[in-house]
């Protein structure tokens, strides 16, 4: 009878446990996807300190004043390698290169900052402009959901709206394209650096999703 | 077999959910603003040649009468498109009409034929185009039948604008007053006369088909419900027991009529079957029960009972005869009326010495007093729960008032004489 129970139950054991399993390798596959993105430069940083204690002086060296027993091993080893000057200028190189590498990766952050408060503030505009617009119908109720996808020219124009999913009511849904028809164009997103709207603002997702209705 | 059969479904899965959270920039639109729709009706013409009855203007009214809409009257239009084909979306843009509704009249061996189309403005995009059709007489139908149609693709709600409206008017003539029940269009046309008498006629109802009326007559010494077709006026009494006969209602389902009946000395509820013609009796209590009135299922009754102390609306269980109190606020809440929704209960509800029409929410108790009008009594729900009359005094007269159950929208209905009470809307 157990033994019967058991391997009926079985099969959803081990399902579960395989479930488990597969969704904890996904987890982790996700993180450590996403940590490299920001790893690099953390790890860079101490790198290209070391690399600058080898090749130039005093100066650097003063810097890290407070960690003084490490450089001089370093310095050790580096000077029976410095003989060799061919190496010593193929690591210049990788040296530089990195450096360089650093700054792009640096200015690559700051854009990418610069990028999400602009993506920000305009997404705002865009809600702003269609809220004042969006006239409901008395069937609207919370928890309705209606997604629009609608596509937009770099002079502000919208150039098409689809609706993407239905609130199962058709005049809600029509309010919610009426909405974007009554806007029209977006006529601020003119200003807008064309690198971001390309990025972001050609294609957009719309949610009408209600929650300031009495019902 | 099975396991892999698993392990390919677990692959699956795992694929699809990353997959599913790519995507673009999204934006969500969380709030709006609730204002009448602009909409411009364009005038119906025949051969150029305006209608007897301009249906145009009719359709105009309903719509604005719902005060759900906002028309862009005829003397500001810029064109009198009557087909698609003519229309000029930028005309509309100019005037703000969100909506537009074009349409044009054939008559066809003495059908009258209307092809109308609404349209929305802002995307220049056809909503629908259909045809209606009736005889000369029926032109008001034919309008109030467009009104339906737009109204419900705008609102997402069933238009109400071919409903009728049953009532009782009384005036004083001399020293004698006389009674008329009377039906009319809901926006007060095309009255017509059901009864007159001498005596008071009260708590008219309808058929769930909207072809007959229930009612209290007192013609004949003391209060008996008569049932009677409006088609050829042809009635029949159906109580005639002691005491009190009073407050028909006919179930949803057509079967029965819910009543109160006082003959075994204290008013209780009842229902009565219609093909049997058996009445059974369904409260058993030393106070008052009366006003009966069903729930869309036709399972159950809201009646008022004073058992508890003060008038109060409970819901009766007819299979297990299980009783349940529904309201808890306030001293004097009476008169239950359910919406066809089911879940919007309209009563007469006393507040600060006043009363007021009030829902009352079923599923989250809410309670909201939609009027501020004093004396007001016998609210009725229209079919599509969008609106409600009640009948009031205004200057001491008895008039007919609508609110919407949002309370957004209040008017009054001016009779033309007399005193007009116990408004009923039909249920089609």
């Amino acid at each position: 009878m157990i033994t019967k129970l058991f391997r009926r139950i079985n099969p959803l054991i081990t399902a579960i446990f395989l479930s488990f399993i597969l969704h904890t390798m996904l987890i982790v596959f996700l993180v450590i996807k996403w940590d490299p993105e920001s790893k690099p430069q953390k790890i860079s940083a101490p790198k290209y300190i070391q690399a600058k204690l080898i090749n130039q002086q005093d100066k650097r060296l003063k810097k890290l004043g407070t960690k003084p027993k490490p450089k001089p091993k370093r310095i050790v080893k580096a000077k029976p390698k410095s003989k060799d000057e061919n190496k010593f200028q193929k690591k210049r190189k990788i040296v530089e290169q990195k450096k360089a590498k650093n700054s792009q990766v640096k200015k690559q952050l700051e854009q990418e900052s610069h990028d999400k408060k602009m993506t920000s503030s305009y997404s705002a505009y865009i809600t702003e402009r269609i809220e004042a617009n969006w006239n409901r119908p008395p069937s609207a109720r919370r928890g309705m959901e209606a997604k629009l996808l609608i596509r937009l020219v770099p002079t502000g124009q919208v150039v098409s709206v689809a609706l993407l999913k239905t609130s199962g009511n058709i005049a809600f849904d029509r309010s919610a394209e009426q909405a974007v028809y009554k806007v029209g164009n977006f006529d601020k997103l003119q200003k807008m650096d064309l690198r971001i709207f390309e990025k972001s603002f050609r294609q957009l997702e719309l949610v009408f999703r209600p929650d300031d209705l009495r019902l | 077999m099975k396991k892999f059969n698993l392990f390919i479904m677990l692959f699956l899965f795992t694929l699809i959910f990353p997959l599913s959270a790519i995507a673009g920039l999204s934006i969500e639109i969380t709030k709006g603003v609730d204002n009448p729709t602009k909409i411009a009706v364009a005038p119906i013409v025949f051969d150029g040649d305006q209608l007897s009855k301009d249906i145009s203007i009719i359709i105009q009214d309903d719509l604005e009468r719902s005060g759900l809409f906002e028309p862009i009257f005829r003397e500001n239009m810029l064109s009198f498109p009557s087909s698609i084909k003519d229309v000029y979306f930028r005309d509309w843009l100019i005037l703000g009409a969100e909506y537009l509704v074009v349409g044009n009249l054939l008559i066809n061996n003495g059908v009258y034929q209307v092809t109308f189309s609404l349209l929305e403005v802002h995307s220049s995009r056809l909503v629908f185009t259909k045809i209606a059709k009736g005889s000369k007489n029926q032109l008001r139908d034919l309008a109030h039948h467009i009104s339906d149609e737009v109204y419900q693709a705008v609102t997402g709600i069933a238009g109400a604008f071919s409903t009728r409206v049953a009532y009782v008017t009384s005036i004083k003539l001399d020293s004698k007053i006389k009674y008329k029940l009377m039906v009319a269009d809901v926006d007060g046309a095309r009255e017509r006369l059901i009864l007159e008498s001498n005596h008071p006629i009260m708590s008219p109802s309808w058929s769930p088909d909207a072809k007959e009326l229930v009612y209290v007559s007192f013609e004949t010494g003391r209060p008996a419900v008569f049932r009677q077709k409006l088609a050829n006026g042809r009635r029949k009494q159906l109580t005639n027991f002691k005491g009190l006969n009073g407050a028909p209602s006919w179930s949803p389902d057509g079967k029965k009529l819910a009543l109160v009946l006082s003959k075994d000395g204290n008013p209780e509820v009842y229902t009565y079957d219609l093909k049997s013609e058996e009445f059974t009796r369904h409260t058993n209590h030393f106070a008052i029960d009366t006003e009966p009135n069903w729930t869309p299922d036709s399972k159950s009754l809201v009646f008022t009972s004073d058992r508890g102390g003060s008038p109060q609306i409970y819901r009766l269980k007819l299979k297990t005869s299980e009783i349940e109190r529904l309201t808890f606020r306030g001293t004097y809440n009476a008169r239950p009326r359910l919406a066809a929704n089911g879940r919007t209960l309209v009563m007469v509800h006393r507040s600060a010495q006043q009363f007021h029409i009030a829902t009352q929410d079923l599923v989250n108790g809410d309670l909201r007093i939609l009027t501020n009008t004093s004396l007001d009594e016998s609210p009725t729900v229209a079919p599509n729960s969008a609106m409600l009359l009640y009948a009031t005094k205004i200057n001491n007269r008895g008039v007919l008032a609508a609110v919407s159950l949002d309370a957004g929208v209040k008017f009054l209905l001016p009779s033309k004489q007399g005193d007009v009470r116990e408004p009923a809307w039909s249920p089609k």
